[in-house]
């Protein structure tokens, strides 16, 4: 929460940086302050761990970091992607708590579809789908609906799709809640590995120690403040 | 605990309440407002039958029973208005000498009239020319003897000297047919025709010819007293008729033996309460189908809260619910929503049927109304409880906490789809039509005399299999081009999803449930819409073409009898500002054999210029070549079927008329050859007649008279020509148009407002296709809330969300609209087919609104792709707060 991070030429390499960002959701008595006074930032390579308490604030956190949600005070920034205030959706890559798979669509195809959105060919989309899935050892699946799969299968083919859409910065919002600790431990070595095969950043929010311990840095959050930052980047 | 759930339901699912709410609100309406079509109709059937009876009752005194006393009795009885006695005498053959020629008839008949009878029975009796009473003559009487008020005629008595009487007026006896019935005796041996020969005479001239008569050959004179009742009839037009045979039965069992009622006004009602029966198969083929469909609608609204409620009832599982509880809940919930929705629906109904029918009462009666407004409320009930507690209590039995989810698992087909289900429908459909549209059946079976009307329902079998069968081939050939035509579907979307087209294609497949449904249910409400309006359609051109074959043309200016006027007197009609052509029609009567018969002269190459002439009017050819041998074949001639059976003709044949010259009065053989059968002809009378060149009738009699100038304006200001037409011509002539003949052809069905249940259905036909699509359309995206939130986070822009949404609509409205295009016209095909019996004459073939079906398309697409832009937007502005479920 102290000093920016610079590099050597003076540019800001930061993937993500929060200045004072707060988020209210309603109004009146029944608003709900979900993150409060919240600064930061994330540089690029890192390995964060989001900890804290469930309500504490980490999902509200993320998806704030991901552009997806707005902030009610403070601002949002990814200095080092693309466009410094327009939310750079293309390279950041989101993995949710729950189910994230469209029901309809198969492995394959789910793990296409951001790259379609984004404009490549079925052909190629579905080139990149089938490494990535490769990648994480999931080739027989491939044609599998999504309701055919355990919660690790569906996890593991949430980060194939981050994989084949090539981001800068993963966030992962407690990948593992729903898993026993055996496949949880196996759906974060898939991230890892994916993270480093893309030289990304990545931010897991998890309740888990054992998660939060193969990170390098921790932010640990309660009540929506961010109380201690461990920020020992190492690139 | 109940009612803290249902406050639940209102603050979180007000949106589907409403929407079930609004079903079954529409289906509850259509089927009261029905109801309401059926009351009003059924009550305007009674009066006008009613009306069209001017002596109600003839009761015919005994043989050796005291007229006096018979009156007496009558006039006694409850419910008569007024009574008054009258006498029939036959004679042997009326005579008399004109201008030096004698003319002699054959037997006739006299009748002793009151002097207070016309006022008694206005309108029995009409007045043509000279005095109103006295002794009268009928007109084709008087025309027979060439006589006119001031010549004498000479009365035949049989066994006596002829009488010599002074002719005072002519008249005119409109309802001869019951005048002159056979008392008492059945329907098969009534006279053929009303007397040719009828002379009219005060009571005190009647006695002093047939006195002795009477007392020498009783069987030839005899009396009858006249009722008019006032007897207030109830609306239904059945129950009226039990009503009025029960009160006939009556005065005969207190006549003793001493009268037998000859009732006039039950026949009346029998024919009304036939019409009544076919409103009432109306409303069954035609409202029907369409509460039918309002209740799937209110079910497929009701379901779509599905995947919610499995997760609330796993919910409550988890915390010990049982099914008892369950069943429960999801009643009291079908109670509030079919008791809010019924009463929401009564009261639609009502503000429908003072619209529309001008009535606002749900039955004919009391009790009808009572049994109306129950019934609506049951159906309500019942969708309610089929849509939200049949699949509550069953996704409670089968569901595990686990499975709280909608599937998209590659199923296998529906049961009904391997077992073939809408294949055997549709065979059974087609078997039961083949059946029923071959020859001699009848949908309506009323009897004369019986009290039972037996209405053959298995018709309602045919296009009611072929609805439900068409439905569900439709869903399985959805399913089927969603599960296997994957690149067609790719090729239809791309326009609207670009580079996602497979994309989307493979979710539609995959969801081909979801989208199937849609499909099936825009079809059918179009094929509802669709065959509706083909049928009142067809039905409204055939109420035309009736009225226009009993006019003749848009005008029709009838010379009074006695009046010869040519043909040349027509350009006189053509050049009234107005006119657009005008046609001669010459009358003549002439005798096949001894039989009498109506001819008429056209000029085959022009006729049909002032009016329609239908293929349906003639056998042995369509009407155009038809008068084409007409023109080619000057003496050809067109004759009824019964006389073509009689004289067993076959084409070419000679057939000797005789017509009367119109130089010498005498009757001459005029040689025809037989050409073919007409079984209607604009103005001509439902039995049989003769249609012939009217140039040759007119070389033929030495006269080219008119009976009647056809007049055609092109539709456009019928009232104001025909005044123009009055004026020009006086009272030489009487001139009637369409629109009041429109108003007074028969008692039939097409007279009956149907307009009322035209609007009402299509409304409800528009309304129900424009909800099918937009409701299902915007379930179906909303029960798929969570992937367009995915999408929109996985980076989709706002072109490509729309693009995804709106390729599920583009393939819902082009299947749906296959779909209903072909429903809806292979079910007008059959309905009205199956209806024919309704049709007066049959038609020719379906007519089609198309500017409705324009408007029912536009309306429907409208209503298909705004759900799918509004739902659309609202999918990709929640994602975020979907996310928290994510
Ligand atoms: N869409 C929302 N509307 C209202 N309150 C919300 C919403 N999302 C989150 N909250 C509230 O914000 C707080 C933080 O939630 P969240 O960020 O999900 O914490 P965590 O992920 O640590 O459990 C909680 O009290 C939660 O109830
Ligand atoms: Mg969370």
């Amino acid at each position: 929460m102290s000093a920016k991070a610079i590099d050597e030429d003076g540019l800001d390499s930061a993937l993500v940086r929060l200045e004072s960002v707060a988020r209210t959701y309603g109004t009146g008595q029944s608003a709900v302050v979900a993150v409060r006074d919240a600064t930061g930032s994330v540089p690029a390579r890192a390995r964060l761990a989001v900890t804290g308490p469930s309500g504490s604030g980490k999902s509200t956190l993320l998806q704030l970091m991901s552009g997806l949600d707005r902030p009610t005070v403070g601002t949002v920034s990814w200095p080092a992607l693309a466009h410094r205030h327009l939310t750079p959706t293309r390279s950041i890559a989101m993995v949710f708590q729950g189910p994230s798979l469209i029901p309809a669509l198969n492995v394959e195809e789910n793990v296409a579809l951001p790259l379609v959105l984004a404009g490549q060919t079925d052909r190629d989309a579905h080139a990149a789908a089938r490494s990535a899935l490769a990648l994480v050892d999931l080739t027989d699946l491939s044609d599998k609906l999504p309701e055919e799969l355990s919660g690790g299968q569906s996890q593991r083919v949430a980060v194939a799709r981050v994989l084949a859409s090539r981001p800068r910065l993963i966030l992962a919002d407690e990948p593992t809640g729903h898993l026993d600790a055996v496949r949880g431990a196996h759906v974060i070595d898939v991230l890892l590995a994916a993270a480093d095969q893309l030289q990304a950043a990545l931010v897991i929010s998890t309740h888990d120690p054992a998660v939060a311990d193969r990170m390098t840095s921790r932010w640990r959050m309660s009540e929506g403040s961010i109380r201690t930052a461990q920020e020992t980047v190492r690139l | 605990m109940t009612a803290t759930w249902l406050r639940g339901l209102l603050a979180r699912q007000y949106g589907r309440l409403l929407a079930a709410v609004c079903g079954i609100a529409l289906s509850v309406a259509l089927l009261a407002s029905l109801g309401v079509f059926l009351a009003a109709s059924k009550s305007t059937m009674t009066s006008r039958a009613a009306s069209s009876v001017l002596v109600d009752w003839q009761v015919k005194v005994a043989r050796d029973a005291d007229p006096l006393a018979v009156l007496d009795t009558v006039v006694g009885t409850a419910g008569i208005r007024v009574a008054r006695t009258v006498r029939f005498a036959q004679t042997t053959g009326l005579s008399a000498v004109t201008a030096g020629s004698t003319q002699t008839t054959g037997p006739g008949v006299v009748l002793g009239i009151p002097a207070n009878y016309a006022s008694a029975f206005p309108g029995e009796i009409r007045p043509l020319t000279g005095a109103g009473s006295g002794v009268l003559i009928a007109q084709q009487t008087a025309a027979n003897l060439h006589v006119a008020p001031g010549d004498t005629i000479t009365i035949g008595r049989a066994g006596l000297p002829a009488a010599h009487l002074v002719i005072q007026g002519v008249v005119d006896l409109p309802q001869a047919d019951s005048l002159f019935q056979r008392v008492g005796a059945p329907a098969a041996s009534q006279p053929a025709a009303p007397p040719d020969n009828v002379v009219l005479v005060p009571p005190g001239t009647f006695a002093d010819l047939f006195s002795q008569l009477a007392a020498a050959r009783p069987d030839l004179v005899t009396t009858q007293v006249h009722v008019g009742r006032n007897q207030q009839l109830p609306p239904d037009p059945a129950q009226s008729y039990i009503s009025v045979v029960g009160a006939a039965h009556n005065l005969e069992a207190a006549l003793s033996g001493a009268g037998v009622v000859g009732n006039n006004l039950a026949a009346a009602l029998d024919g009304a309460r036939k019409d009544a029966s076919y409103a009432q198969i109306l409303f069954l083929f035609l409202g029907f189908p369409g509460a039918v469909l309002a209740g799937v609608l209110t079910a497929a609204v009701a379901s779509a809260g599905r995947a919610r409620r499995r997760r609330e009832q796993a919910l409550m599982r988890t915390r010990g619910a049982t099914l008892r509880k369950m069943m429960l809940l999801s009643s009291a919930e079908a109670a509030v929503l079919g008791l809010v929705g019924g009463f929401l629906g009564l009261l639609l109904a009502r503000l429908v049927g003072s619209w529309a029918f001008g009535t606002s009462s749900f039955g004919a009666s009391r009790g009808d109304a009572l049994v109306w407004t129950a019934t609506a409320l049951v159906v309500g009930f019942t969708v309610a409880v089929v849509s939200i507690v049949v699949p509550a209590v069953s996704d409670f039995r089968q569901m595990t906490v686990a499975s709280a989810r909608i599937s998209v698992r590659r199923e296998s087909s529906p049961r009904w789809m391997r077992w073939g289900v809408d294949l055997v429908l549709l065979a059974v459909s087609g078997l039961v039509f083949w059946q029923t549209s071959r020859g001699d059946y009848t949908l309506v079976l009323a009897p004369e005399g019986v009290a039972a009307i037996s209405v053959n329902y298995w018709a309602f079998l045919g296009p009611g299999l072929l609805w439900i069968g068409s439905g569900l081939l439709a869903w399985r050939l959805a399913l089927t081009f969603l599960r296997y035509g994957r690149s067609p579907l790719t090729w239809l979307v791309r326009p609207l999803t670009g580079r996602l087209a497979s994309t989307a294609a493979a979710g539609m497949s995959r969801q081909r449930g979801l989208v199937a449904r849609s499909v099936v249910l825009v079809g059918l409400a179009l094929s509802f819409a669709f065959s509706t309006a083909v049928f009142n359609q067809t039905y409204r051109h055939q109420a035309e073409v009736d009225a226009r074959l009993t006019n003749g043309a848009d005008i029709a200016v009838t010379e009074s009898p006695g009046v010869v006027v040519g043909p040349e007197a027509g350009s006189a009609i053509a050049s009234i500002s107005g006119v657009r052509q005008v046609e001669p029609l010459l009358h003549r009567f002439a005798y096949v054999g001894a039989d009498l018969q109506d001819l008429f002269g056209v000029h085959p190459g022009t006729v049909s210029r002032a009016t329609s002439l239908q293929d349906a009017y003639f056998q042995g050819g369509t009407a155009a070549q038809l008068m084409g041998v007409l023109a080619a074949h000057p003496d050809a001639i067109l004759v009824s079927d019964e006389t073509v059976k009689d004289f067993q003709l076959s084409p070419g044949d000679l057939l000797n008329l005789r017509l009367q010259d119109s130089r010498t009065k005498q009757f001459t053989t005029v040689p025809f050859h037989y050409a073919g059968i007409a079984k209607e002809f604009p103005t001509a009378p439902h039995d049989s007649f003769f249609v012939a060149n009217a140039d040759y009738v007119a070389k033929a009699t030495g006269s080219g008279a008119v009976g009647t100038f056809l007049v055609d304006t092109g539709g456009a200001n019928i009232p104001g020509v025909t005044a123009q037409i009055r004026q020009a011509l006086g009272t030489s002539a009487s001139v009637t148009n369409i629109l009041t003949t429109r108003k007074a052809v028969g008692s039939s069905l097409t007279s009956v407002d149907l307009t009322g249940l035209t609007r009402v259905e299509l409304g409800f036909a528009l309304l129900l296709a424009a909800g099918a699509g937009g409701l299902v359309l915007a379930l179906g995206i909303a029960e798929r809330r969570r992937s367009f939130a995915i999408v929109t986070v996985l980076g989709a822009g706002r072109r490509q969300m729309f693009g995804l949404v709106l390729s599920e609509a583009a393939v819902v409205s082009a299947l749906g609209l296959v779909g209903g295009l072909v429903g809806g016209w292979l079910l007008s095909q059959m309905l009205v087919k199956v209806l024919t019996g309704v049709f007066d004459p049959p038609p020719e073939g379906l007519s089609t609104p198309t500017g409705y079906l324009l408007w029912t398309l536009a309306i429907t697409f409208a209503a298909i792709f705004g759900a799918a832009l509004i739902t659309g937007r609202a999918a990709s502005r929640a994602a975020v707060e979907q996310l928290r479920e994510l």
